[in-house]
């Protein structure tokens, strides 16, 4: 099968041959049409094992549809995924779930009503003698979870409704950690954040980067995902324009493809 | 990286040196501030201050007389809690108490055996209950719609059943059956015992099994519930269904306790009821509330009841009063909820 490349006249290179070789998630010849409508074009993504990476874009860039494709959300109307090297079938989240892909939505999906160890275990809350909730068994868990993340809250019982928006971010990173996923999907992760909030959701993504967790950032902030993500996938009206490794671009580099899909640098 | 441990408790998920106090101070501090107990300081205060001004009412002989005619309201609030929590609603639980009484009081009083008859009265309620869930789910209704529906059908049928004749015999098991809602154990109104078993059991249902945390999570979040796998519609069905069954159960011994089916028995209920759960600090939002609530919920409105009779104050003004309490337990649920969100 002939190799596809990042984007036009570029011409296959060693680091796209390596990308491919350590990738966790590749996604070849992504299309997706919403009737007449054009959301993604031959899309061709990778993701590498235990990396950071970014996926940018202007608004209705595609990013989110891309996303949902490969959680499942959205069907393609062409195209392939592979995981691990292997052609794969995403129909539904729970096909995703099952391979060890999660997404952390940009609303966080959490019962502001439930406590931080029932949002942590949403629909999973371990039983005792068959019939009811193990508590203890409960907080154990979120405990471990939480252990694993650095953290720790006050009290499992709190309504998640009173904790700072930095907390819920980490209630919902810690529900997707607790599934003990291969990839995790952050959209927006720093969206409604303070600076210190958005630090430390940051930093959680970089622990879990160091644990073996391959992690998508969507993010319109680039001065944020600077500082953590390996490499940068930048998508405009559909396309993928390019992926460049972080340390060798600045930010004026990345803003200049996503606004005309063109850099005077060479992307991998 | 950044570290926010800021607590006591352990790794192992225990309270570690220190911490079972710090739990314990906000296990109580929660509790505090609970709609629940604010609810039942009110009413412990509305307790003396009846007493005081009509000392009749702190008979016991009163008391259980005030128990067992809130407690047809309180357990079938139990059904109704359940469907509110889910953030929906039932307005079809008095018309299917009237229905269920009238089935069962017919299928006895026409020779059927005391257990064949109890069983298809409660099937009776909780089919109607299932249906209305499958039309919220499945039909997208919205929960006034079908239940509403539900209301008209079941006060119809019961009329329909008896021709609009009420059922005053009940075949050759007639004694035991009227037993079942007039009798006592240990002198209790079995009534009584039987609204303290419901709360009790909603209370352990609803605390303390999967079913009924995924019952509050789907009040606080659906779509986060069906994005994690929970089956939002089959469980806001079985709320349903369940809250039919206990109007069905309600309604059976409200008729063994009258010794009469007839189809105006829990007519115009749903309303007490909706109100019981609403007064007991469950949320119309879904998601918030306890059946504890309800229990102090339908007992201030009994207890105003029955003080308004003892100190000779006019029953016209009772829906009024009921009324007035209603819209401030509403207000200061909306006033705590402002508070939360503002902490």
């Amino acid at each position: 099968m002939p190799l596809p490349l990042f984007f036009k006249g570029v011409a296959l290179n060693s680091k796209y041959q390596d990308s491919i070789n350590s990738a966790i998630v590749r996604m070849e010849g992504i299309t997706k049409t919403f009737g007449g409508l054009t959301a993604l074009d031959n899309v061709d993504f990778v993701l590498r094992e235990s990396e950071i990476l970014g996926l940018v874009g202007d608004n209705a860039a595609g990013k989110s549809t891309l996303m949902k494709i490969l959680i499942g959300a959205y069907s393609t109307t062409k195209g392939q995924i592979y995981y691990r090297g292997e052609p794969v079938q995403i129909d539904n989240p729970h096909d995703a779930h099952d391979l060890g892909i999660e997404i952390i939505y940009q609303n966080l999906a959490l019962c502001d009503n439930l406590g931080v160890a029932e949002n942590v275990l949403l629909g999973r809350w371990p039983r005792k003698w068959g019939l009811f909730v193990d508590s203890a068994a409960m907080k154990n868990k979120t405990h471990s979870v939480l252990d694993r993340m650095g953290i720790s809250i006050q009290s499992l019982d709190q309504e998640v409704a009173t904790l700072s928006g930095g907390k819920r971010q980490t209630v919902a990173v810690a529900r997707a950690i607790s599934f003990d996923p291969d990839v995790l999907i952050m959209d927006e992760p720093t969206a409604n954040l303070s600076p210190e909030a958005s630090d430390h959701v940051l930093s959680l993504a970089q622990s879990l980067r160091e644990q073996g967790v391959s992690i998508i950032i969507i993010t319109h902030r680039l001065s944020e995902i600077f500082g953590v993500t390996d490499r940068i996938s930048v998508l405009r009206r559909g396309k993928l324009v390019g992926t460049v490794t972080t340390s060798e671009v600045t930010e004026d580099d990345v803003l200049e493809l996503i606004i005309s899909g063109k850099r005077r640098r060479k992307t991998e | 990286m950044s570290n926010e441990k800021v607590n006591s408790q352990s790794s192992d998920g225990q309270p570690g040196q220190g911490g079972l106090n710090s739990w314990y101070q906000f296990t109580l501090s929660q509790f505090l501030h609970s709609y629940e107990f604010g609810i039942t300081v009110a009413f412990g205060l509305l307790f003396l201050l009846i007493g005081i001004f009509a000392p009749r009412f702190w008979r016991i002989s009163n008391l259980l007389r005030v128990a067992r005619s809130f407690s047809f309201i309180a357990a079938t609030g139990v059904g109704e809690a359940l469907v509110i929590l889910t953030g929906g609603i039932d307005l079809s639980v008095g018309s299917l108490m009237g229905f269920s009484g009238i089935l069962t009081g017919w299928l006895l009083h026409n020779g059927m055996s005391l257990w064949l008859a109890l069983t298809i009265g409660l099937l009776s309620g909780a089919v109607a209950g299932l249906l209305s869930g499958i039309l919220v789910t499945k039909a997208n209704m919205p929960p006034l719609i079908p239940t509403l529906g539900m209301l008209s059908i079941a006060y119809s049928a019961g009329l329909f059943i008896t021709q609009g004749i009420p059922v005053t015999s009940f075949g050759p098991q007639e004694d035991l059956f009227i037993s079942l809602g007039s009798g006592f154990i240990a002198g209790i109104p079995n009534p009584v015992i039987y609204m303290l078993l419901m709360v009790l059991v909603g209370w352990v249902f609803l605390r303390k099994t999967p079913l009924g945390h995924a019952i509050y999570a789907i009040g606080g979040n659906e779509e986060a519930c069906a994005l994690t796998g929970i089956s939002v519609d089959r469980i806001k069905m079985f709320a349903y269904a369940a809250s039919g069954f206990i109007a069905a159960m309600s309604g059976i011994l409200l008729t063994s306790r009258l010794s009469l089916g007839d189809a105006s028995n829990g007519r115009g209920d749903e309303l007490d009821v909706i109100a019981a759960v609403v007064i007991g600090g469950v949320s119309l939002a879904g998601g918030r509330g306890s059946v504890a609530g309800v229990l102090v919920g339908a007992a201030i409105m009994g207890v105003i009841r029955n003080a308004m009779v003892l100190m000779g104050i006019s029953s016209f003004l009772q829906g009024i009063v009921i009324g007035f309490i209603i819209i401030f337990a509403v207000l200061l649920d909306r006033v705590r909820l402002w508070l939360t969100s503002s902490e």
